[in-house]
């Protein structure tokens, strides 16, 4: 075959290219531990009442847990509970795993000027940890076409720092 | 003597195919517009939000799925009919694969327009994707299928043609243009296998309340076990342009015939099992696909690089047999004042910049980043909205002269066109790209929210806003030029013996130099099944071992 | 398929313009492009630049972000 000198050396250079992606990504994901999120479990979502969604809201994780608390958000056709009718209230500098599902159509969960944001599946729960550093309240947002009110679908997060979070309010 | 004389049977289908693309392309732009200006809030009193669902759905399908499809098609007959030197094989056939195309777009398009009339039962504003358990009428889900199905028979059409020219030219190489064609339609048959399962045997019967509930993620998942590779069957095409039209507009030869056949074998083994590089922010998948995904999507940056080289060194070969020298200034010698040599590298400089961002999606943690914002509708109209589209109406500028047999009229409005798509394009794009990065969703009517405010990374939120619509109504203005050159020169051209200089030369390295392996489409395909077993058969499995319809969610129809 | 004859044939009648003219014929061995491999390059510095700058400094450097 016929390969021009400098196209070869372009094939090298493009897979060096590739290379590096692929590398930043495995470096972002191990060393700055920034994850996507996986395949968690599964749920009916026509029998949500029997779940965690039920109760929906913050809640301190059980005993020997990894994370410091659980949050449970149910999505649904046109807002967020809780987030939407009141914020979601977490703590700065604790572990914060979140459980999503929805039990009607598809959404998003998107929390406005960070890096979290996931899809909501009806029968998936959208599973994922993070922490926040400062307080500060954020947007929450539906990202994904949900039914002709799609665009009211919004709400809030608010972090409030450690001392001052109200463990009272946790949903037991 | 051009196309039309040669081979009028072809040049009728082909021109019959354009039609149809045209129509959808002006009917899709008009909207597009719409919802730009809806969006930005420049007015918001051309439909109703709720509406706007129903125009961005008729957008999506009219856009890419019916203008593309059709458009492909129509230059698909030519390049085969051209290159093999042979009408199709039996033209009841040729012509019954264009009526079901047009009858199930017919159908679809009316369950998408139905969602305007008020109190209509017919209406599927589902959106393009068609994410169950948001439910459409039925008439959107079987015009779907059919379109497919006639795009199958279309592709079945042309393999005729190639064995019957392989009989009588046992020991030839298969031209350029058809073995593009051919691993065009290969990958599209490896990749609609999903989306026809999800339609055929779950959506519909759905649809019309034989089942009543419906499992999101397994449909979610076949809808993208298609819809990476679709973007290739887009893209493809505008390839075959460049690859074998674009050098000889530039005065030059294609450099390499063989890179251009490894190129196509590399997408056709690529293109499907990535699909769930759409689907990292998907609960229900797990990481170590999601990673698999994403290391054969970034392999598939290779053939585009290749296809980079090999395109822009043809264009360089062109300007420097037209007297061009030196590193750059080679540039200024190619035929910027040409309207389809200037589409067509206009293009190709978008597609550059759509690459980037392209690259940025495909990384699985940063994708988290810019999903499901108005980043991603910045991304694909450089890809699949300028690229691909720009190209082909460049390149109609080159190929309705043959097959009308007319010359091209309004040449100076030919020549603004493009530059005029890439100015509107440059302000709309990078300002979605910008909003997005601000956390702005896509897909919204009303992005303006009461409880927070976007916070602009780069730039201002009402300069990103300006410029988004001032982009659309530049990108529409540029399509009206569009549409009048070619209907003008379509039906009211001057008639000529040959409207266009439509001889192509042969590659500087041509098939002599292509091992023959690379045109055993046997290996290829198995090779390309090969890959998609290993991305999806567990995955699908388990979604489908607690039942094809569960976990189900309930039927919401919109 | 195309023959050297239909090439005369079509130089003769093009609406080319005297600027647009071919001026020499270059062959696969006289032809390097240099031109390209400069444009290319320069491409792929341009991606790894900005590549770096929006997963670094745009990505990882604005959390919250998903942890394990
Ligand atoms: C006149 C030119 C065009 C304008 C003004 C325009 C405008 C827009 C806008 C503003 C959106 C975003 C809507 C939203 O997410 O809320 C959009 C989406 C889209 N556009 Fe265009 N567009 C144009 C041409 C094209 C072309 C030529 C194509 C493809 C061939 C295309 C394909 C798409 C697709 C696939 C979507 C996504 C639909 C979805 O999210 O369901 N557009 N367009
Ligand atoms: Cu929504
Ligand atoms: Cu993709």
């Amino acid at each position: 075959m016929h390969i021009h000198r400098f196209e070869r050396f372009w094939i090298g250079v493009s897979l060096v290219a590739i290379a590096i992606f692929i590398a930043t990504v495995v470096i972002g994901f191990s060393v700055y531990d920034l994850r996507v999120i996986g395949a968690e479990k599964t749920v009916d979502p026509q029998n949500l009442q029997e779940t965690k969604f039920a109760d929906p809201g913050v809640r301190k994780a059980e005993p020997g847990s990894e994370v410091d608390y659980e949050v449970y958000v149910m999505s649904r056709q046109f807002m967020f509970n809780p987030g939407t009718a009141e914020p979601i209230t977490v703590p700065t500098d604790a572990k914060i795993r979140f459980h999503i599902t929805s039990p009607d159509v598809l959404h998003g969960f998107e929390v406005v000027g960070t890096n979290l944001n996931t899809m909501v599946i009806p029968g998936q729960v959208a599973t994922f940890t993070t922490r926040f550093d400062t307080p500060k309240t954020y947007g929450l947002l539906c990202n994904e076409y949900c039914g002709a009110a799609h665009h009211v679908m919004e709400g809030r997060l608010k972090v409030v720092s450690k001392s001052q979070f109200n463990e009272k309010q946790l949903v037991q | 003597m051009t196309f039309i004389d040669n081979y009028p049977k072809s040049a009728k289908i082909a021109k019959a195919n354009f039609l149809v693309a045209f129509i959808a392309l002006a009917i899709g732009g008009l909207f597009g517009l719409i919802q730009a200006l809806h969006r930005t809030g420049w007015a918001r009193n051309i439909i109703s939000s709720a509406e706007y669902y129903t125009m961005l759905t008729g957008h999506g399908v009219l856009l890419a799925l019916v203008f593309t499809t059709f458009f492909i098609a129509g230059l698909f007959v030519w390049g085969v009919t051209r290159s093999l030197d042979r009408e199709p094989e039996n033209m009841a056939f040729s012509w019954s694969w264009f009526w079901i195309m047009l009858i199930g777009t017919l159908m679809a398009t009316v369950a998408i327009l139905g969602g305007f009339v008020e109190g209509s039962s017919i209406r599927a504003a589902v959106l393009y994707t068609f994410y169950p358990p948001m439910q459409a009428h039925p008439l959107f889900y079987i015009g779907a299928a059919l379109l497919i199905i006639g795009s199958w028979m279309a592709g079945a059409d042309w393999f005729r043609s190639y064995l019957a020219w392989r009989k009588e030219h046992p020991d030839e190489r298969i031209p350029l243009q058809t073995y593009m064609t051919l691993f065009t339609m290969l990958m599209w048959y490896v990749c609609t296998v999903g989306v026809a399962l999800e339609v055929v045997v779950l959506l519909i019967p759905w649809s019309l309340g034989w089942v009543n509930q419906i499992d999101p993620l397994l449909p979610r998942t076949l809808f993208w076990y298609f819809g990476h590779a679709v973007v290739y069957f887009w893209l493809l095409p505008a390839y075959f342009v460049w690859y074998s039209i674009l050098p000889k507009l530039s005065g030059g030869r294609l450099f390499s015939d063989s890179m251009a056949r490894i190129v196509f074998i590399i997408f056709l083994i690529l293109s499907t099992p990535v699909g769930y590089h759409h689907q990292y922010a998907d609960p229900g998948i797990t990481v170590g696909f999601k990673f698999y995904a994403m290391a054969t999507t970034l392999l598939l940056l290779l053939p585009s690089l290749l296809t980079l080289f090999t395109v822009v060194a043809s264009m360089e070969h062109g300007a420097k047999q037209r007297g061009g020298k030196g590193y750059f200034a080679w540039l200024g010698k190619l035929p910027w004042g040409e309207p389809a040599f200037a589409g067509c590298a206009l293009a190709g400089i978008m597609f550059a910049a759509g690459g980037f961002s392209g690259i940025i999606n495909a990384a699985m943690n940063i994708n988290i980043l810019v999903h499901n914002t108005i980043w991603v509708p910045g991304h694909f109209h450089l890809t699949v909205g300028t690229a691909v589209a720009l190209t082909f109406m460049a390149i109609s500028y080159w190929l309705v002269p043959q097959l009308t047999g007319r010359k091209l009229k309004n040449k100076t409005l030919a020549l603004i066109q493009p530059y005029l798509w890439f100015l509107g394009m440059t302000l709309m794009s990078n300002a979605m790209h910008r909003g997005g990065l601000a956390g702005i969703p896509r897909r919204t009517a009303e992005p303006n929210y009461s409880q927070f405010d976007f916070e602009a990374v780069f730039g201002t939120i009402s300069e990103i806003k300006w410029q988004i619509a001032i982009g659309g109504i530049l990108l529409t203005v540029s399509l009206v030029f569009f549409l009048w050159v070619i209907f003008n020169s379509w039906f009211r051209g001057e008639r000529a013996d040959k409207p266009v200089d439509d001889f192509i030369p042969a590659a500087l390295s041509g098939p002599e130099h292509a091992p023959k392996i690379l045109d055993n489409i046997k290996l290829w395909v198995l090779l390309a099944i090969a890959l998609v077993l290993i991305a999806y058969s567990v995955p699908l499995a388990e979604m489908v071992m607690d039942g094809l319809f569960s976990p189900g969610a309930p039927t919401i129809p919109v | 398929m195309d023959s050297n004859d239909k090439k005369a044939e079509n130089e003769s009648n093009s609406e080319t313009s005297p600027s647009d003219e071919k001026i020499r014929e270059l062959s696969l061995e006289e032809f390097n492009p240099h031109g390209t491999l400069a444009l290319t390059l320069l491409y792929f510095v341009l991606l790894l630049v900005l590549w770096f700058f929006m997963y670094f400094v745009e990505f990882a450097g604005h959390g919250p972000s998903i942890l394990s």
